[in-house]
């Protein structure tokens, strides 16, 4: 199968995690006999460096020619105090929305041999294996009205949560047609006993539930949700939730599993014409300008992206178990890289992404 | 006993409910298969009318014809085609339809899953929303396509007005040499009468190569009997069909099974029965074949050289060679072996069971498809492709450099996203090579899994026979 | 179901053999769960180019098609597929008969439950009319279904068959699922006899 995929290496460390998710690329390709068609593009801080734009009309077009786009990371610390158009996270918003990737997954899930490195006590923790799934071109980071406006004393901010019934009807059933390979439970978190936007999200959640009568469907509400994640993280199967919800649970569940580094992410849509989805793969982390250049980042999020990329991208389900079987076994070494305080020296970002090519 | 029957005969009189003076009979259907393609309108039509469906027990539905075959861990991206399974899915439930859905287990193409679950059974009549119906006749069953309204009145009666087709013995004899196989059979009955040739009949086949047929190959021989422009085709059962069936889900058990045996074996035509039409083929001189055309009669041995118009007396027949060779850009005079190709398609409900694949792996293994091609090898169903799996096939394909999919029509029919580009050639193991069939401006060339996994290794349209 | 009552049309001449369902509705758009909007994919890739364009060269195209009732064609019409988007797209287009030499089985029978009536001539009279509409695109044909004929513009009539209880049914408006549900009697008495004798799929099992 050719593997026609867009490299958006980004900002900071994503540059060097991404090198070592394309060398476990490249190694399946050969080692699978897939013939690998990489491009390269720009993306956050970098095009606005290169172009003037966080997100430029090459990238876009690259994006859309692919069948898959691998991200590093996106942020550079001179655009902190910058209006959010101009930001290099203005870049990732754009993509995302240019594509249609409006599923958000992020598998939370506990490695045996880094569960001491996970904030909570073990048999809280051990087992943990859930997905979430995060609503990501809509609702509050997308609404209208948004803005600053009025002076002095009257300076007004304002920002939207909205959804239609369709976006929250399709994102329920992603969430819903998961959780049947997984252990066919669903949990919808919300606001509603506040929000209007929550209660649509509800009603709209049980009607297609009905669709799906071999599954099970629980709502918390998102306050609770954040204190079941640490109070019982081994109760979720699938998590779906509204695009700030889910931003922020995410995160949360990131760390439960050890270390921010390991995590990957996949966000899928539907614009391609060919009945096949778009979909961006990338690690959870930021671009972490401190440790940027030092070959010291944890390439395992990044080089998971990559698995997941296989699996849903490719239907390459073998291909996608041998990596994720790679991270674990170079994970049980003990050779990894030092924000999962390995018992000996830490090993760089390099010689972790090498180690993981040998181990396919 | 009266005077001497065929199958078909036995078959349409034991189903008939009644026969009024000039009309149609009333003819009862044992079994309705349902996909997700021609039976929306039909379920609207019940609903409008504020009917039930009056067997439910006897229908069973599949989704296939639209079903991504990349991967089932996502939902279906296309959102008209993920509406059109909902649909069927939500329609199957409200009526009380058993079927299988896209994640179940069992999905897959619905030719494939009625005879692997055992509903398909002989001297049954069985129809379906798709002109490949006949499939089911490799069991000795009356199976023939419908369209959405008929799909309705089965829905609503379980019964169908027909007239009785005419009667074509289809006659088969010989051994089968090395590299020929039941799609070339029916390959070359549809190239020697035509794609009308078989218009107002039935099909029954008969003769020691069919015999010497697994069910499997009398699938492939009965599917394409609506290429030839027959309703259906049968093949009487015999030791082999009985075999198949011992055990299925859905087949007779014990007592009953004893039973079910003792009315089968009646089943097969009477001695000195008449067939309204006759025809026969020397299975020991057929060479595999391969279409060159735009409609399935066009096809010639794969040793055979493109036909020229020039040669054609019938003006109308003439033209429509010439335009077919236009659309395909083929060259008369000029054989097809050799043409380079760019995809190679193994699937379909003619060629896309356990046979079909351990054939096709026959080839490849230990070989590589040519780097110019890409290759697809669809599973007729999920238990095919767990079967195929544990019997180490898949390794076969990818370590060969083919794609291994999901189960569905795919290709066939190109609803679902793999299909060619315009322009490109596909060797492939599925039913119709019509103008754009795979894909808007694609270029067919239907086959055996045999000589499209040749193709595959040698990037061109190749004899098995003298593969490397 | 409206009746079928006589027409006068003048005719899309398509001198094409075999024209199979998969040209006369594309399966691509066969995903709709509706039965609408068919007429304008009616031979979508004949009719349009790459772009979407109309092709100025094909016969539903000319300015002379629109309002047109009557398509003469070659062989075998609605071979392959049995698809019934084929007849829903023809009336939809406004066809209501279709004249050829021969038409495959299941298209035949799925024109006729949708009020587009298959006319069968001979070759000999098929290349008349053909020569006709070829010397005159304004030609008119009238169709009358009671007495079986397509009635030339000199007054001659052209006898065509058709299955009785389908003329029956055409001519009064008769839906034929509501004929076959009066048949309640005669399908529950089948069914209480045990049904077929040779069904063993209701077996029980064990």
């Amino acid at each position: 199968m050719e593997l026609n995929v867009l490299i958006l290496p980004g900002d900071g460390i994503g540059t060097e995690v991404t090198r070592e998710a394309v060398r476990v690329l490249s190694r399946v390709s050969e080692k699978f006999g897939h013939p690998a068609h990489l491009t390269e593009g720009l993306l956050g801080g970098v095009a606005i460096h290169r172009t003037g734009t966080p997100l430029p009309e090459e990238t876009v077009k690259l994006a859309l020619a692919a069948d898959a786009t691998l991200m590093g990371a996106v942020g550079l610390p001179e655009f902190d105090n910058v209006a959010p158009e101009k930001r290099p996270e203005k870049g990732l918003l754009g993509i995302r929305k240019v594509l249609g990737v409006y599923a958000n997954l992020r598998p939370v899930k506990t490695y045996h041999a880094l569960i001491d490195a996970s904030p909570l006590k073990n048999h809280l923790v051990e087992g943990t294996d859930m997905i979430i799934v995060r609503e990501l071109t809509g609702g509050l980071y997308y609404g209208t009205p948004r803005g600053i406006s009025g002076s002095g004393e009257e300076e007004r901010g304002v920002n939207t949560m909205t959804y239609t019934r369709a976006e929250i009807a399709r994102i329920a059933r992603m969430a819903f047609h998961l959780a049947r390979n997984r252990r066919k439970k669903v949990t919808s978190v919300d606001k509603s006993n506040v929000l209007e936007t929550s209660q649509l999200w509800r009603k709209v959640v049980v009607e297609v539930a009905a669709g799906f009568p071999d599954v099970e469907l629980d709502h918390l509400l998102v306050d609770n949700c954040a204190m079941q994640l640490v109070l019982n993280p081994r109760r979720f199967d699938v998590v779906v939730t509204e695009n700030m919800f889910g931003d922020i649970l995410s995160d949360e569940g990131a760390v439960l599993a050890g270390s921010i580094g390991m995590l990957p992410s996949a966000s899928i849509g539907d614009r391609k014409p060919s009945g096949a989805w778009v979909g961006l793969y990338e690690p959870v982390h930021g671009s972490a300008p401190d440790l940027a250049g030092q070959n010291k980042a944890n390439p395992f999020g990044a080089i998971g992206s990559v698995a997941a990329m296989l699996e849903y991208s490719f239907g390459l389900k073998e291909e996608a178990a041998a990596v994720n079987a790679a991270i674990e076994a170079v994970l049980n070494s003990g050779r990894v890289t030092a924000d999962l305080k390995p018992a000996g020296p830490p090993a760089t970002t390099e010689q972790v992404g090498r180690a993981v090519c040998e181990a396919i | 006993m009266g005077t001497p029957r065929t199958i078909i005969e036995k078959i349409w009189d034991a189903h008939v409910v009644s026969q009024p003076e000039g009309a149609p009979a009333l003819l009862y259907i044992d079994l309705q298969l349902v996909h997700e393609v021609t039976s929306p309108q039909a379920f609207d039509g019940l609903r409008a009318r504020g009917l039930k469906v009056r067997r439910p027990d006897r229908t069973f539905g599949t989704v296939d014809h639209s079903t991504p075959t990349l991967t089932r861990l996502l939902p279906i991206a296309d959102p008209i085609a993920a509406a059109q399974v909902a649909k069927l899915e939500a329609n199957c439930t409200e009526f009380g339809i058993p079927f299988f859905d896209f994640q179940h287990q069992n999905q897959g193409v619905v030719h494939v899953i009625g005879p692997e679950n055992g509903l398909t059974q002989p001297g049954m009549t069985v129809v379906c929303g798709d002109s490949h119906t006949a499939t089911h006749g490799a069991f000795g069953a009356l199976a023939f396509g419908i369209g959405t309204s008929e799909v309705e009145m089965v829905l609503a009666s379980q019964c169908l007005l027909q007239r009785p087709s005419q009667s074509f013995r289809v006659q088969v004899d010989g051994a089968l040499g090395a590299g020929v196989s039941a799609k070339d059979v029916i390959l070359a009955l549809i190239a020697r009468i035509g794609i009308g040739g078989g218009t107002g009949c039935v099909f029954e086949f008969r003769g020691s190569a069919i015999r010497a047929l697994s069910m499997d190959e009398r699938m492939t021989v009965c599917n394409m009997s609506i290429e030839a422009g027959a309703r259906a085709g049968l093949i009487a059962p015999d030791d082999v069909t009985y075999e198949y069936l011992a055990g299925r889900t859905y087949a007779p058990k014990g007592v009953a099974w004893d039973q079910a045996l003792a009315r089968w074996r009646q089943l097969p035509t009477d001695e000195g029965a008449i067939y309204n039409r006759e025809i026969s083929i020397d299975a020991a001189g057929l060479e595999p074949m391969i279409t060159f055309g735009t409609n399935p009669g066009m096809g010639m041995p794969i040793s055979g050289v493109v036909p020229d118009p020039a040669g054609v007396a019938d003006a109308a027949e003439r033209d429509a060679l010439i335009k077919a060779l236009k659309y395909m850009d083929l060259e008369p005079g000029k054989p097809l072996a050799g043409k380079p190709i760019n995809v190679v398609f193994i699937g379909s409900c003619t060629n896309g069971r356990i046979a079909d694949l351990r054939a096709a792996a026959g080839v490849l293994k230990g070989r590589k498809v040519n780097p110019g091609v890409r290759m697809l090898v669809v599973p007729g169903s999920q238990p095919v492709k767990r079967q195929a799996e544990a019997e180490g096939l898949d390794r076969i394909f990818r370590d060969a450099g083919a794609e291994w999919r999901e189960a569905g029509c795919s290709m066939c029919i190109a609803m679902n996203g793999d299909q060619l580009q315009p322009g490109q050639y596909s060797v492939s193991t599925s039913n119709r090579n019509f103008e754009g069939r795979q894909g808007k401006g694609g270029r067919t060339f239907l086959a055996s899994p045999l000589t499209a996994a040749a193709s595959a290794v040698a990037g061109a349209v190749a004899d098995v026979r003298t593969l490397a | 179901m409206t009746k079928f009552t006589s027409f006068s049309s003048r005719v899309i001449w398509m001198q094409i053999d075999n024209v199979d369902t998969d040209q006369i509705i594309p399966a691509r758009f066969l995903k709709t769960i509706s039965k609408e909007g068919l007429g304008d994919q009616l031979f979508y890739d004949w009719r349009y180019d790459a772009q979407g364009q109309p092709r100025a060269d094909f016969v539903l195209n000319h300015p002379l098609a629109k309002g047109v009732q009557i398509l003469l064609t070659g062989d075998n019409f609605g071979c392959g597929s049995s698809r019934e988007h084929a007849p829903w797209a023809l009336t939809q287009f406004g066809f209501r008969a279709v004249i050829s030499t021969s038409f495959a089985d299941i298209f035949k029978q799925n024109a006729l439950k949708n009020s587009l009536l298959p006319i069968v001539v001979s070759p000999d009279v098929h290349d008349l009319l053909s020569q006709m509409v070829a010397e005159n695109p304004f030609l008119k044909l009238r169709v009358d279904l009671a007495a079986q004929r397509l009635m030339l513009p000199s007054g001659q009539g052209i006898k065509f068959p058709v299955d009785p209880f389908a003329k029956h049914c055409l001519l009064e408006g008769i839906d034929e699922l509501d004929y076959v549900l009066q048949q309640e009697a005669a399908i529950a008495a089948y069914e209480s006899e045990g049904g077929s004798p040779l069904d063993t799929l209701g077996a029980e099992q064990g």
